[in-house]
Protein backbone atom coordinates (compact mmCIF):
# COMPACT_ATOMS: atom_id res chain seq x y z
CA UNK A 1 0.00 0.00 0.00
CA UNK A 2 1.40 3.39 -0.94
CA UNK A 3 2.15 6.02 1.64
CA UNK A 4 -0.65 8.12 0.26
CA UNK A 5 -3.24 5.44 0.90
CA UNK A 6 -1.83 4.84 4.37
CA UNK A 7 -2.21 8.50 5.17
CA UNK A 8 -5.71 8.51 3.72
CA UNK A 9 -6.58 5.53 5.90
CA UNK A 10 -5.47 7.47 8.91
CA UNK A 11 -8.27 9.97 8.40
CA UNK A 12 -10.68 9.35 11.26
CA UNK A 13 -14.10 8.20 10.23
CA UNK A 14 -16.76 9.86 12.37
CA UNK A 15 -19.37 7.58 13.91
CA UNK A 16 -22.14 9.69 12.50
CA UNK A 17 -21.02 9.10 8.88
CA UNK A 18 -23.55 6.40 8.05
CA UNK A 19 -26.30 8.32 9.83
CA UNK A 20 -25.53 11.39 7.72
CA UNK A 21 -25.65 9.28 4.55
CA UNK A 22 -29.06 7.98 5.60
CA UNK A 23 -30.23 11.54 6.28
CA UNK A 24 -29.31 12.54 2.72
CA UNK A 25 -31.10 9.50 1.28
CA UNK A 26 -34.17 10.15 3.44
CA UNK A 27 -34.30 13.77 2.29
CA UNK A 28 -34.24 12.68 -1.38
CA UNK A 29 -36.87 10.01 -0.70
CA UNK A 30 -39.23 12.53 0.89
CA UNK A 31 -38.84 14.88 -2.08
CA UNK A 32 -39.55 12.05 -4.49
CA UNK A 33 -42.73 11.15 -2.62
CA UNK A 34 -43.73 14.79 -2.61
CA UNK A 35 -43.24 15.08 -6.36
CA UNK A 36 -45.09 11.80 -6.89
CA UNK A 37 -47.99 13.08 -4.81
CA UNK A 38 -48.18 16.16 -7.01
CA UNK A 39 -47.93 14.27 -10.28
CA UNK A 40 -51.47 12.82 -10.29
CA UNK A 41 -52.87 16.25 -9.34
CA UNK A 42 -51.02 17.95 -12.13
CA UNK A 43 -52.14 15.27 -14.58
CA UNK A 44 -55.76 15.57 -13.45
CA UNK A 45 -55.75 19.36 -13.73
CA UNK A 46 -54.03 19.33 -17.12
CA UNK A 47 -56.30 16.66 -18.59
CA UNK A 48 -59.40 18.38 -17.19
CA UNK A 49 -58.32 21.71 -18.65
CA UNK A 50 -57.48 20.15 -22.02
CA UNK A 51 -60.76 18.25 -22.14
CA UNK A 52 -62.76 21.28 -20.92
CA UNK A 53 -61.18 23.55 -23.50
CA UNK A 54 -61.75 20.98 -26.16
CA UNK A 55 -65.46 20.59 -25.33
CA UNK A 56 -65.97 24.34 -24.93
CA UNK A 57 -64.45 25.03 -28.32
CA UNK A 58 -66.44 22.21 -29.92
CA UNK A 59 -69.72 23.56 -28.55
CA UNK A 60 -68.82 27.04 -29.70
CA UNK A 61 -68.06 25.71 -33.17
CA UNK A 62 -71.29 23.76 -33.38
CA UNK A 63 -73.42 26.57 -32.06
CA UNK A 64 -72.04 29.33 -34.23
CA UNK A 65 -75.01 30.84 -36.00
CA UNK A 66 -75.17 32.70 -39.20
CA UNK A 67 -75.07 36.15 -37.64
CA UNK A 68 -71.56 35.35 -36.52
CA UNK A 69 -70.75 33.30 -39.58
CA UNK A 70 -69.81 36.09 -41.92
CA UNK A 71 -67.27 37.43 -39.46
CA UNK A 72 -66.01 34.04 -38.45
CA UNK A 73 -65.67 32.85 -42.01
CA UNK A 74 -63.15 35.58 -42.66
CA UNK A 75 -61.25 34.49 -39.60
CA UNK A 76 -61.50 30.80 -40.41
CA UNK A 77 -58.17 30.44 -42.16
CA UNK A 78 -56.53 32.47 -39.42
CA UNK A 79 -58.21 30.36 -36.75
CA UNK A 80 -56.56 27.17 -37.94
CA UNK A 81 -53.17 28.88 -37.48
CA UNK A 82 -54.28 29.97 -34.01
CA UNK A 83 -55.27 26.40 -33.09
CA UNK A 84 -51.91 25.08 -34.16
CA UNK A 85 -50.06 28.01 -32.60
CA UNK A 86 -51.73 27.37 -29.24
CA UNK A 87 -51.11 23.64 -29.63
CA UNK A 88 -47.42 24.11 -30.34
CA UNK A 89 -47.14 26.49 -27.38
CA UNK A 90 -48.88 23.98 -25.09
CA UNK A 91 -46.70 21.13 -26.38
CA UNK A 92 -43.59 23.21 -25.72
CA UNK A 93 -44.78 23.88 -22.15
CA UNK A 94 -45.54 20.18 -21.64
CA UNK A 95 -42.07 19.23 -22.92
CA UNK A 96 -40.48 21.82 -20.66
CA UNK A 97 -42.39 20.59 -17.60
CA UNK A 98 -41.59 16.98 -18.53
CA UNK A 99 -37.89 17.78 -18.78
CA UNK A 100 -37.96 19.51 -15.40
CA UNK A 101 -39.93 16.73 -13.75
CA UNK A 102 -37.50 14.10 -15.03
CA UNK A 103 -34.61 16.32 -13.99
CA UNK A 104 -36.03 16.56 -10.48
CA UNK A 105 -36.23 12.80 -10.16
CA UNK A 106 -39.80 12.00 -11.24
CA UNK A 107 -40.41 8.56 -12.73
CA UNK A 108 -39.14 8.83 -16.31
CA UNK A 109 -41.52 6.32 -17.92
CA UNK A 110 -44.64 7.66 -16.19
CA UNK A 111 -43.77 11.29 -16.88
CA UNK A 112 -43.03 10.61 -20.54
CA UNK A 113 -46.24 8.59 -20.79
CA UNK A 114 -48.31 11.43 -19.38
CA UNK A 115 -46.60 13.93 -21.67
CA UNK A 116 -47.27 11.71 -24.68
CA UNK A 117 -50.97 11.39 -23.76
CA UNK A 118 -51.32 15.16 -23.30
CA UNK A 119 -49.55 15.90 -26.57
CA UNK A 120 -51.80 13.43 -28.40
CA UNK A 121 -54.88 15.01 -26.79
CA UNK A 122 -53.81 18.50 -27.80
CA UNK A 123 -52.84 17.47 -31.33
CA UNK A 124 -56.14 15.66 -31.74
CA UNK A 125 -58.08 18.67 -30.47
CA UNK A 126 -56.28 21.02 -32.85
CA UNK A 127 -56.87 18.63 -35.74
CA UNK A 128 -60.55 18.36 -34.82
CA UNK A 129 -61.02 22.13 -34.55
CA UNK A 130 -59.13 22.73 -37.78
CA UNK A 131 -61.59 20.52 -39.62
CA UNK A 132 -64.72 22.06 -38.15
CA UNK A 133 -66.93 24.17 -40.38
CA UNK A 134 -68.04 27.52 -39.04
CA UNK A 135 -71.43 26.98 -40.64
CA UNK A 136 -72.88 24.40 -43.04
CA UNK A 137 -71.76 24.70 -46.65
CA UNK A 138 -73.88 24.17 -49.73
CA UNK A 139 -72.42 22.34 -52.72
CA UNK A 140 -72.68 24.54 -55.85
CA UNK A 141 -75.52 23.05 -57.86
CA UNK A 142 -76.76 23.40 -61.42
CA UNK A 143 -80.20 22.00 -62.15
CA UNK A 144 -82.26 21.97 -65.28
CA UNK A 145 -86.00 21.86 -64.80
CA UNK A 146 -88.82 21.23 -67.23
CA UNK A 147 -91.50 23.66 -68.24
CA UNK A 148 -93.93 21.47 -66.26
CA UNK A 149 -96.01 23.09 -63.58
CA UNK A 150 -94.26 21.20 -60.73
CA UNK A 151 -90.56 20.46 -60.50
CA UNK A 152 -88.52 18.97 -57.72
CA UNK A 153 -84.81 19.36 -57.11
CA UNK A 154 -82.18 18.36 -54.62
CA UNK A 155 -79.48 20.44 -52.94
CA UNK A 156 -76.71 18.87 -50.89
CA UNK A 157 -75.06 20.57 -47.95
CA UNK A 158 -72.22 19.69 -45.60
CA UNK A 159 -72.53 19.90 -41.81
CA UNK A 160 -70.28 19.07 -38.90
CA UNK A 161 -71.12 15.86 -37.06
CA UNK A 162 -72.02 17.84 -33.96
CA UNK A 163 -74.23 20.30 -35.84
CA UNK A 164 -77.77 19.00 -35.27
CA UNK A 165 -79.52 21.74 -37.19
CA UNK A 166 -81.46 20.92 -40.34
CA UNK A 167 -82.76 22.86 -43.34
CA UNK A 168 -86.28 24.22 -42.92
CA UNK A 169 -86.74 25.99 -46.24
CA UNK A 170 -85.13 27.66 -49.23
CA UNK A 171 -85.48 31.40 -49.53
CA UNK A 172 -84.92 33.53 -52.64
CA UNK A 173 -86.11 37.08 -52.07
CA UNK A 174 -89.85 36.67 -51.46
CA UNK A 175 -90.00 33.02 -52.54
CA UNK A 176 -90.01 30.51 -49.72
CA UNK A 177 -89.87 26.80 -50.51
CA UNK A 178 -90.37 24.49 -47.53
CA UNK A 179 -88.21 21.38 -47.50
CA UNK A 180 -90.12 18.42 -49.00
CA UNK A 181 -89.90 16.37 -45.82
CA UNK A 182 -89.08 16.77 -42.16
CA UNK A 183 -87.41 14.24 -39.97
CA UNK A 184 -88.25 13.98 -36.33
CA UNK A 185 -85.49 13.85 -33.75
CA UNK A 186 -86.31 10.19 -33.30
CA UNK A 187 -85.66 9.50 -37.00
CA UNK A 188 -82.19 10.91 -36.63
CA UNK A 189 -81.12 8.38 -34.04
CA UNK A 190 -79.45 5.12 -34.95
CA UNK A 191 -78.70 2.86 -31.99
CA UNK A 192 -79.15 5.91 -29.81
CA UNK A 193 -76.55 7.94 -31.67
CA UNK A 194 -77.30 11.01 -33.74
CA UNK A 195 -77.16 10.20 -37.45
CA UNK A 196 -79.36 12.43 -39.60
CA UNK A 197 -81.91 10.52 -41.63
CA UNK A 198 -81.16 12.58 -44.73
CA UNK A 199 -77.43 11.90 -44.57
CA UNK A 200 -76.07 11.04 -47.94
CA UNK A 201 -72.61 10.11 -46.80
CA UNK A 202 -70.40 10.55 -43.75
CA UNK A 203 -66.78 11.51 -43.37
CA UNK A 204 -64.66 11.67 -40.27
CA UNK A 205 -65.80 15.17 -39.30
CA UNK A 206 -68.78 15.96 -41.54
CA UNK A 207 -72.01 14.65 -43.01
CA UNK A 208 -73.28 15.51 -46.42
CA UNK A 209 -77.05 15.87 -46.28
CA UNK A 210 -79.84 16.22 -48.83
CA UNK A 211 -82.53 18.87 -48.98
CA UNK A 212 -85.42 18.27 -51.43
CA UNK A 213 -87.66 21.04 -52.69
CA UNK A 214 -90.66 21.30 -54.96
CA UNK A 215 -91.45 24.44 -56.94
CA UNK A 216 -93.82 25.54 -59.66
CA UNK A 217 -92.65 27.33 -62.78
CA UNK A 218 -93.28 30.83 -61.45
CA UNK A 219 -91.24 30.07 -58.31
CA UNK A 220 -88.49 28.57 -60.44
CA UNK A 221 -88.37 31.73 -62.53
CA UNK A 222 -88.16 33.91 -59.42
CA UNK A 223 -85.35 31.80 -58.00
CA UNK A 224 -83.56 32.02 -61.34
CA UNK A 225 -83.83 35.79 -61.22
CA UNK A 226 -82.74 36.09 -57.59
CA UNK A 227 -79.17 36.66 -56.51
CA UNK A 228 -79.95 35.96 -52.85
CA UNK A 229 -80.70 32.28 -52.55
CA UNK A 230 -80.33 30.88 -49.04
CA UNK A 231 -81.08 27.75 -47.12
CA UNK A 232 -82.72 28.59 -43.80
CA UNK A 233 -81.77 26.30 -40.93
CA UNK A 234 -83.87 25.15 -38.00
CA UNK A 235 -82.39 27.91 -35.81
CA UNK A 236 -83.20 30.48 -38.55
CA UNK A 237 -79.56 30.80 -39.56
CA UNK A 238 -79.10 31.53 -43.27
CA UNK A 239 -76.52 29.83 -45.43
CA UNK A 240 -75.73 30.96 -48.94
CA UNK A 241 -76.87 28.50 -51.61
CA UNK A 242 -74.96 28.74 -54.90
CA UNK A 243 -77.81 27.38 -57.02
CA UNK A 244 -78.29 27.75 -60.74
CA UNK A 245 -81.60 26.73 -62.28
CA UNK A 246 -82.39 26.79 -65.97
CA UNK A 247 -85.38 25.66 -67.97
CA UNK A 248 -84.93 22.89 -70.50
CA UNK A 249 -85.73 23.98 -74.08
CA UNK A 250 -86.79 20.74 -75.71
CA UNK A 251 -88.58 22.15 -78.75
CA UNK A 252 -85.40 22.57 -80.76
CA UNK A 253 -83.90 19.15 -80.19
CA UNK A 254 -82.53 17.10 -83.10
CA UNK A 255 -84.04 13.59 -82.93
CA UNK A 256 -81.55 11.07 -81.57
CA UNK A 257 -80.92 8.25 -79.16
CA UNK A 258 -78.46 8.90 -76.36
CA UNK A 259 -76.56 7.05 -73.65
CA UNK A 260 -74.26 8.45 -71.03
CA UNK A 261 -71.81 6.92 -68.62
CA UNK A 262 -69.17 8.29 -66.30
CA UNK A 263 -65.70 7.11 -67.12
CA UNK A 264 -64.25 8.26 -63.82
CA UNK A 265 -64.73 11.10 -61.34
CA UNK A 266 -63.55 13.70 -63.82
CA UNK A 267 -64.73 12.38 -67.16
CA UNK A 268 -68.06 11.51 -68.67
CA UNK A 269 -68.80 9.85 -72.03
CA UNK A 270 -72.05 10.63 -73.85
CA UNK A 271 -73.06 8.69 -76.96
CA UNK A 272 -75.59 9.90 -79.51
CA UNK A 273 -77.01 8.12 -82.58
CA UNK A 274 -78.54 10.67 -84.94
CA UNK A 275 -81.95 10.02 -86.46
CA UNK A 276 -81.55 12.77 -89.10
CA UNK A 277 -78.76 14.69 -90.81
CA UNK A 278 -77.63 17.76 -88.85
CA UNK A 279 -74.88 20.38 -88.58
CA UNK A 280 -73.42 21.34 -85.19
CA UNK A 281 -71.05 24.20 -84.53
CA UNK A 282 -70.67 24.42 -80.73
CA UNK A 283 -70.53 22.55 -77.45
CA UNK A 284 -73.49 23.26 -75.19
CA UNK A 285 -73.50 23.37 -71.37
CA UNK A 286 -75.68 25.37 -68.92
CA UNK A 287 -74.24 28.83 -68.32
CA UNK A 288 -73.20 28.13 -64.68
CA UNK A 289 -71.10 25.21 -65.85
CA UNK A 290 -69.42 26.85 -68.82
CA UNK A 291 -66.13 27.11 -67.00
CA UNK A 292 -66.58 23.84 -65.12
CA UNK A 293 -67.18 21.42 -67.98
CA UNK A 294 -65.15 21.29 -71.15
CA UNK A 295 -65.44 19.17 -74.27
CA UNK A 296 -62.26 17.16 -74.30
CA UNK A 297 -62.93 15.53 -77.68
CA UNK A 298 -65.63 13.79 -79.68
CA UNK A 299 -65.34 10.67 -81.73
CA UNK A 300 -67.15 10.01 -84.99
CA UNK A 301 -66.43 6.82 -87.00
CA UNK A 302 -63.48 6.14 -84.67
CA UNK A 303 -61.97 9.48 -85.63
CA UNK A 304 -61.29 11.98 -82.83
CA UNK A 305 -62.28 15.64 -83.21
CA UNK A 306 -62.06 18.68 -80.98
CA UNK A 307 -63.98 21.98 -80.75
CA UNK A 308 -61.55 23.43 -83.28
CA UNK A 309 -63.10 21.19 -85.95
CA UNK A 310 -66.55 22.85 -85.70
CA UNK A 311 -68.77 23.20 -87.68
CA UNK A 312 -69.25 19.54 -88.63
CA UNK A 313 -72.00 17.95 -90.66
CA UNK A 314 -73.30 14.61 -89.39
CA UNK A 315 -75.34 11.99 -91.21
CA UNK A 316 -78.38 10.11 -90.02
CA UNK A 317 -77.40 6.93 -88.11
CA UNK A 318 -73.92 8.19 -87.25
CA UNK A 319 -72.68 7.56 -83.71
CA UNK A 320 -71.10 10.53 -81.92
CA UNK A 321 -69.25 10.06 -78.64
CA UNK A 322 -68.63 13.18 -76.58
CA UNK A 323 -65.96 12.99 -73.91
CA UNK A 324 -66.53 15.76 -71.43
CA UNK A 325 -64.27 16.70 -68.62
CA UNK A 326 -65.20 18.13 -65.22
CA UNK A 327 -62.83 20.69 -63.87
CA UNK A 328 -61.42 20.58 -60.38
CA UNK A 329 -64.06 22.75 -58.68
CA UNK A 330 -66.73 20.73 -56.87
CA UNK A 331 -70.37 20.96 -58.02
CA UNK A 332 -73.48 18.87 -58.44
CA UNK A 333 -75.37 18.90 -61.70
CA UNK A 334 -78.52 17.53 -63.21
CA UNK A 335 -78.58 19.33 -66.54
CA UNK A 336 -78.37 18.86 -70.29
CA UNK A 337 -75.08 18.76 -72.10
CA UNK A 338 -74.43 18.22 -75.81
CA UNK A 339 -73.97 20.01 -79.12
CA UNK A 340 -75.77 22.93 -80.70
CA UNK A 341 -76.05 24.18 -84.24
CA UNK A 342 -78.36 25.69 -86.84
CA UNK A 343 -80.51 22.53 -86.92
CA UNK A 344 -81.12 22.56 -83.14
CA UNK A 345 -79.68 20.89 -80.03
CA UNK A 346 -78.29 17.42 -79.52
CA UNK A 347 -78.62 17.05 -75.77
CA UNK A 348 -78.74 14.52 -72.99
CA UNK A 349 -79.18 15.00 -69.28
CA UNK A 350 -76.08 14.43 -67.20
CA UNK A 351 -76.54 13.71 -63.54
CA UNK A 352 -73.34 14.09 -61.62
CA UNK A 353 -72.62 14.53 -57.94
CA UNK A 354 -69.19 15.40 -56.69
CA UNK A 355 -67.59 12.71 -54.53
CA UNK A 356 -67.73 13.51 -50.84
CA UNK A 357 -64.11 13.49 -49.76
CA UNK A 358 -62.05 15.59 -47.37
CA UNK A 359 -60.38 17.33 -50.30
CA UNK A 360 -63.83 18.18 -51.67
CA UNK A 361 -64.82 19.69 -48.30
CA UNK A 362 -61.62 21.69 -48.35
CA UNK A 363 -62.36 23.00 -51.85
CA UNK A 364 -65.94 23.97 -50.96
CA UNK A 365 -64.59 25.78 -47.88
CA UNK A 366 -62.08 27.64 -50.02
CA UNK A 367 -64.82 28.65 -52.46
CA UNK A 368 -66.81 30.08 -49.55
CA UNK A 369 -63.93 32.07 -48.10
CA UNK B 1 -25.63 -7.84 -6.14
CA UNK B 2 -24.63 -4.24 -6.81
CA UNK B 3 -26.60 -4.35 -10.04
CA UNK B 4 -29.74 -5.54 -8.20
CA UNK B 5 -29.37 -2.81 -5.57
CA UNK B 6 -29.03 -0.18 -8.30
CA UNK B 7 -32.14 -1.44 -10.10
CA UNK B 8 -34.12 -1.42 -6.84
CA UNK B 9 -32.82 2.06 -6.01
CA UNK B 10 -33.88 3.28 -9.44
CA UNK B 11 -37.39 2.13 -8.58
CA UNK B 12 -37.28 4.28 -5.44
CA UNK B 13 -36.13 1.70 -2.88
CA UNK B 14 -34.31 3.85 -0.31
CA UNK B 15 -33.14 0.88 1.74
CA UNK B 16 -31.46 -0.70 -1.27
CA UNK B 17 -29.75 2.58 -2.04
CA UNK B 18 -28.60 2.98 1.58
CA UNK B 19 -27.08 -0.50 1.37
CA UNK B 20 -25.38 0.42 -1.90
CA UNK B 21 -24.17 3.80 -0.68
CA UNK B 22 -22.71 2.33 2.49
CA UNK B 23 -20.15 0.49 0.32
CA UNK B 24 -18.72 3.82 -0.82
CA UNK B 25 -19.39 6.26 2.01
CA UNK B 26 -16.03 5.90 3.76
CA UNK B 27 -14.03 6.51 0.58
CA UNK B 28 -16.32 9.42 -0.27
CA UNK B 29 -15.86 10.87 3.20
CA UNK B 30 -12.06 10.66 2.95
CA UNK B 31 -12.11 12.34 -0.44
CA UNK B 32 -14.44 15.02 0.86
CA UNK B 33 -12.12 15.54 3.83
CA UNK B 34 -9.20 16.15 1.50
CA UNK B 35 -11.20 18.85 -0.28
CA UNK B 36 -12.73 20.64 2.66
CA UNK B 37 -10.15 19.89 5.35
CA UNK B 38 -12.47 19.35 8.31
CA UNK B 39 -14.86 16.75 9.64
CA UNK B 40 -18.00 18.87 9.81
CA UNK B 41 -17.83 20.00 6.20
CA UNK B 42 -16.79 16.55 4.98
CA UNK B 43 -19.88 15.06 6.63
CA UNK B 44 -22.02 17.75 5.00
CA UNK B 45 -20.51 16.81 1.64
CA UNK B 46 -21.24 13.11 2.15
CA UNK B 47 -24.82 13.85 3.16
CA UNK B 48 -25.24 15.99 0.07
CA UNK B 49 -23.71 13.26 -2.12
CA UNK B 50 -26.18 10.74 -0.65
CA UNK B 51 -29.05 13.14 -1.32
CA UNK B 52 -28.07 14.00 -4.90
CA UNK B 53 -27.09 10.49 -5.89
CA UNK B 54 -30.40 8.95 -4.72
CA UNK B 55 -32.35 11.77 -6.33
CA UNK B 56 -30.65 11.28 -9.69
CA UNK B 57 -29.96 7.54 -9.55
CA UNK B 58 -32.28 7.09 -12.57
CA UNK B 59 -29.75 8.98 -14.70
CA UNK B 60 -27.00 6.44 -13.98
CA UNK B 61 -26.43 4.70 -17.29
CA UNK B 62 -24.36 1.72 -16.23
CA UNK B 63 -23.85 0.06 -12.87
CA UNK B 64 -20.15 -0.36 -13.71
CA UNK B 65 -19.70 3.36 -13.36
CA UNK B 66 -21.34 3.76 -9.96
CA UNK B 67 -18.10 4.53 -8.13
CA UNK B 68 -16.87 7.06 -10.68
CA UNK B 69 -20.33 8.59 -10.73
CA UNK B 70 -20.40 8.98 -6.95
CA UNK B 71 -16.87 10.41 -6.95
CA UNK B 72 -17.93 12.99 -9.54
CA UNK B 73 -20.89 13.97 -7.39
CA UNK B 74 -18.61 14.20 -4.36
CA UNK B 75 -16.21 16.47 -6.26
CA UNK B 76 -19.13 18.68 -7.35
CA UNK B 77 -20.57 18.84 -3.83
CA UNK B 78 -17.18 19.71 -2.37
CA UNK B 79 -16.71 22.40 -5.04
CA UNK B 80 -20.13 23.86 -4.26
CA UNK B 81 -19.33 23.96 -0.56
CA UNK B 82 -15.97 25.63 -1.17
CA UNK B 83 -17.63 28.17 -3.44
CA UNK B 84 -20.20 28.88 -0.77
CA UNK B 85 -17.40 29.45 1.74
CA UNK B 86 -15.47 31.59 -0.75
CA UNK B 87 -12.57 29.17 -0.66
CA UNK B 88 -12.73 28.14 -4.28
CA UNK B 89 -10.18 29.62 -6.66
CA UNK B 90 -10.46 28.89 -10.36
CA UNK B 91 -7.53 26.88 -11.59
CA UNK B 92 -5.11 28.71 -13.85
CA UNK B 93 -3.86 26.30 -16.41
CA UNK B 94 -0.18 26.52 -17.08
CA UNK B 95 1.36 24.44 -19.80
CA UNK B 96 4.31 22.24 -18.94
CA UNK B 97 7.61 23.76 -19.89
CA UNK B 98 9.52 22.03 -22.66
CA UNK B 99 11.52 19.10 -21.40
CA UNK B 100 9.78 19.21 -18.05
CA UNK B 101 8.86 15.59 -17.30
CA UNK B 102 8.54 15.08 -13.56
CA UNK B 103 8.06 11.60 -12.16
CA UNK B 104 4.53 10.50 -12.03
CA UNK B 105 4.88 9.39 -8.47
CA UNK B 106 4.13 11.03 -5.19
CA UNK B 107 7.16 12.13 -3.16
CA UNK B 108 8.16 9.43 -0.71
CA UNK B 109 7.76 11.68 2.25
CA UNK B 110 4.85 14.04 2.27
CA UNK B 111 2.13 15.09 4.55
CA UNK B 112 -1.61 15.03 4.04
CA UNK B 113 -1.71 18.61 5.28
CA UNK B 114 0.15 19.71 2.13
CA UNK B 115 -2.41 18.12 -0.12
CA UNK B 116 -5.24 19.72 1.79
CA UNK B 117 -3.76 23.19 2.04
CA UNK B 118 -1.46 23.65 -0.91
CA UNK B 119 -3.26 21.98 -3.80
CA UNK B 120 -6.07 23.52 -5.78
CA UNK B 121 -9.37 21.71 -6.13
CA UNK B 122 -8.47 20.45 -9.64
CA UNK B 123 -5.12 19.17 -8.43
CA UNK B 124 -6.81 17.33 -5.57
CA UNK B 125 -9.23 15.79 -8.10
CA UNK B 126 -6.39 14.33 -10.10
CA UNK B 127 -4.23 13.27 -7.14
CA UNK B 128 -7.11 11.53 -5.37
CA UNK B 129 -8.29 9.66 -8.43
CA UNK B 130 -4.81 8.70 -9.51
CA UNK B 131 -3.23 7.70 -6.19
CA UNK B 132 -6.15 6.96 -3.89
CA UNK B 133 -8.56 5.32 -6.31
CA UNK B 134 -5.79 3.91 -8.53
CA UNK B 135 -7.22 5.26 -11.75
CA UNK B 136 -5.00 5.42 -14.80
CA UNK B 137 -4.37 8.87 -16.24
CA UNK B 138 -6.80 8.07 -19.05
CA UNK B 139 -9.48 7.05 -16.56
CA UNK B 140 -8.82 10.20 -14.52
CA UNK B 141 -9.23 12.35 -17.62
CA UNK B 142 -12.47 10.55 -18.53
CA UNK B 143 -13.86 10.80 -15.00
CA UNK B 144 -13.11 14.52 -14.81
CA UNK B 145 -14.04 15.09 -18.47
CA UNK B 146 -10.69 16.64 -19.21
CA UNK B 147 -8.26 16.18 -22.06
CA UNK B 148 -5.50 13.71 -21.30
CA UNK B 149 -2.86 16.40 -21.82
CA UNK B 150 -4.63 18.74 -19.42
CA UNK B 151 -4.92 15.97 -16.84
CA UNK B 152 -1.17 15.30 -17.12
CA UNK B 153 -0.43 18.99 -16.76
CA UNK B 154 -2.56 19.22 -13.61
CA UNK B 155 -0.98 16.09 -12.17
CA UNK B 156 2.59 17.24 -12.79
CA UNK B 157 1.81 20.66 -11.41
CA UNK B 158 0.39 19.09 -8.27
CA UNK B 159 3.41 16.84 -7.82
CA UNK B 160 5.73 19.78 -8.32
CA UNK B 161 3.89 21.75 -5.63
CA UNK B 162 4.12 18.87 -3.19
CA UNK B 163 7.89 18.51 -3.83
CA UNK B 164 8.40 22.21 -3.32
CA UNK B 165 6.44 22.00 -0.08
CA UNK B 166 8.63 19.13 1.11
CA UNK B 167 11.80 21.04 0.23
CA UNK B 168 10.58 24.07 2.15
CA UNK B 169 9.70 21.94 5.14
CA UNK B 170 13.17 20.27 4.92
CA UNK B 171 14.92 23.65 4.98
CA UNK B 172 12.92 24.69 8.02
Amino acid sequence: MSDFKKQMDQIDIPKSLHKRSLQGIEQARKEQQKSQRWLPKIITIAVTLAAGGFIALSIEQGGTNNHQASTTLVQEQFSSYIYWGITILCISIILLITKRKIGSGADKVKTLGVAAVLILLLGNSALFLQHQLVSPLVIPTSIEVNKDEQNSFEIRYITNHNDHRYVKFLQADDVILPIAYFTSKQDNLINGFYYPYDTYQSLRYQYIRDAYFQADLSEIEKIMASKNVYLILSDDAKIKAPLSLNIYQNDKEVPHQSFSASRDQDEHVISFILEQDAVFDDFYVPSLLENQIILKEFIVNNQPFTSKNFPISFKKGQRIELIIQFKDSPFDMNASVGLSGPDGYLLTKVFSQVYFTESMVKKVREMNE
Amino acid sequence: MQEILIQRAKKGDAEAFAQLFSQFEIDLYKMAYVYVGNEVDALDVVQEVAYRSFKYIHSLQSSFHIKTWLIRIAINCATDLLKKRGQFLPYEMEELEQGEEPHEELPQKWVMEDIITRLSKEEKDVILLRFYNDYTLLQVSQALQLKLGTTKTILYRALKKLKQALEQEGQE
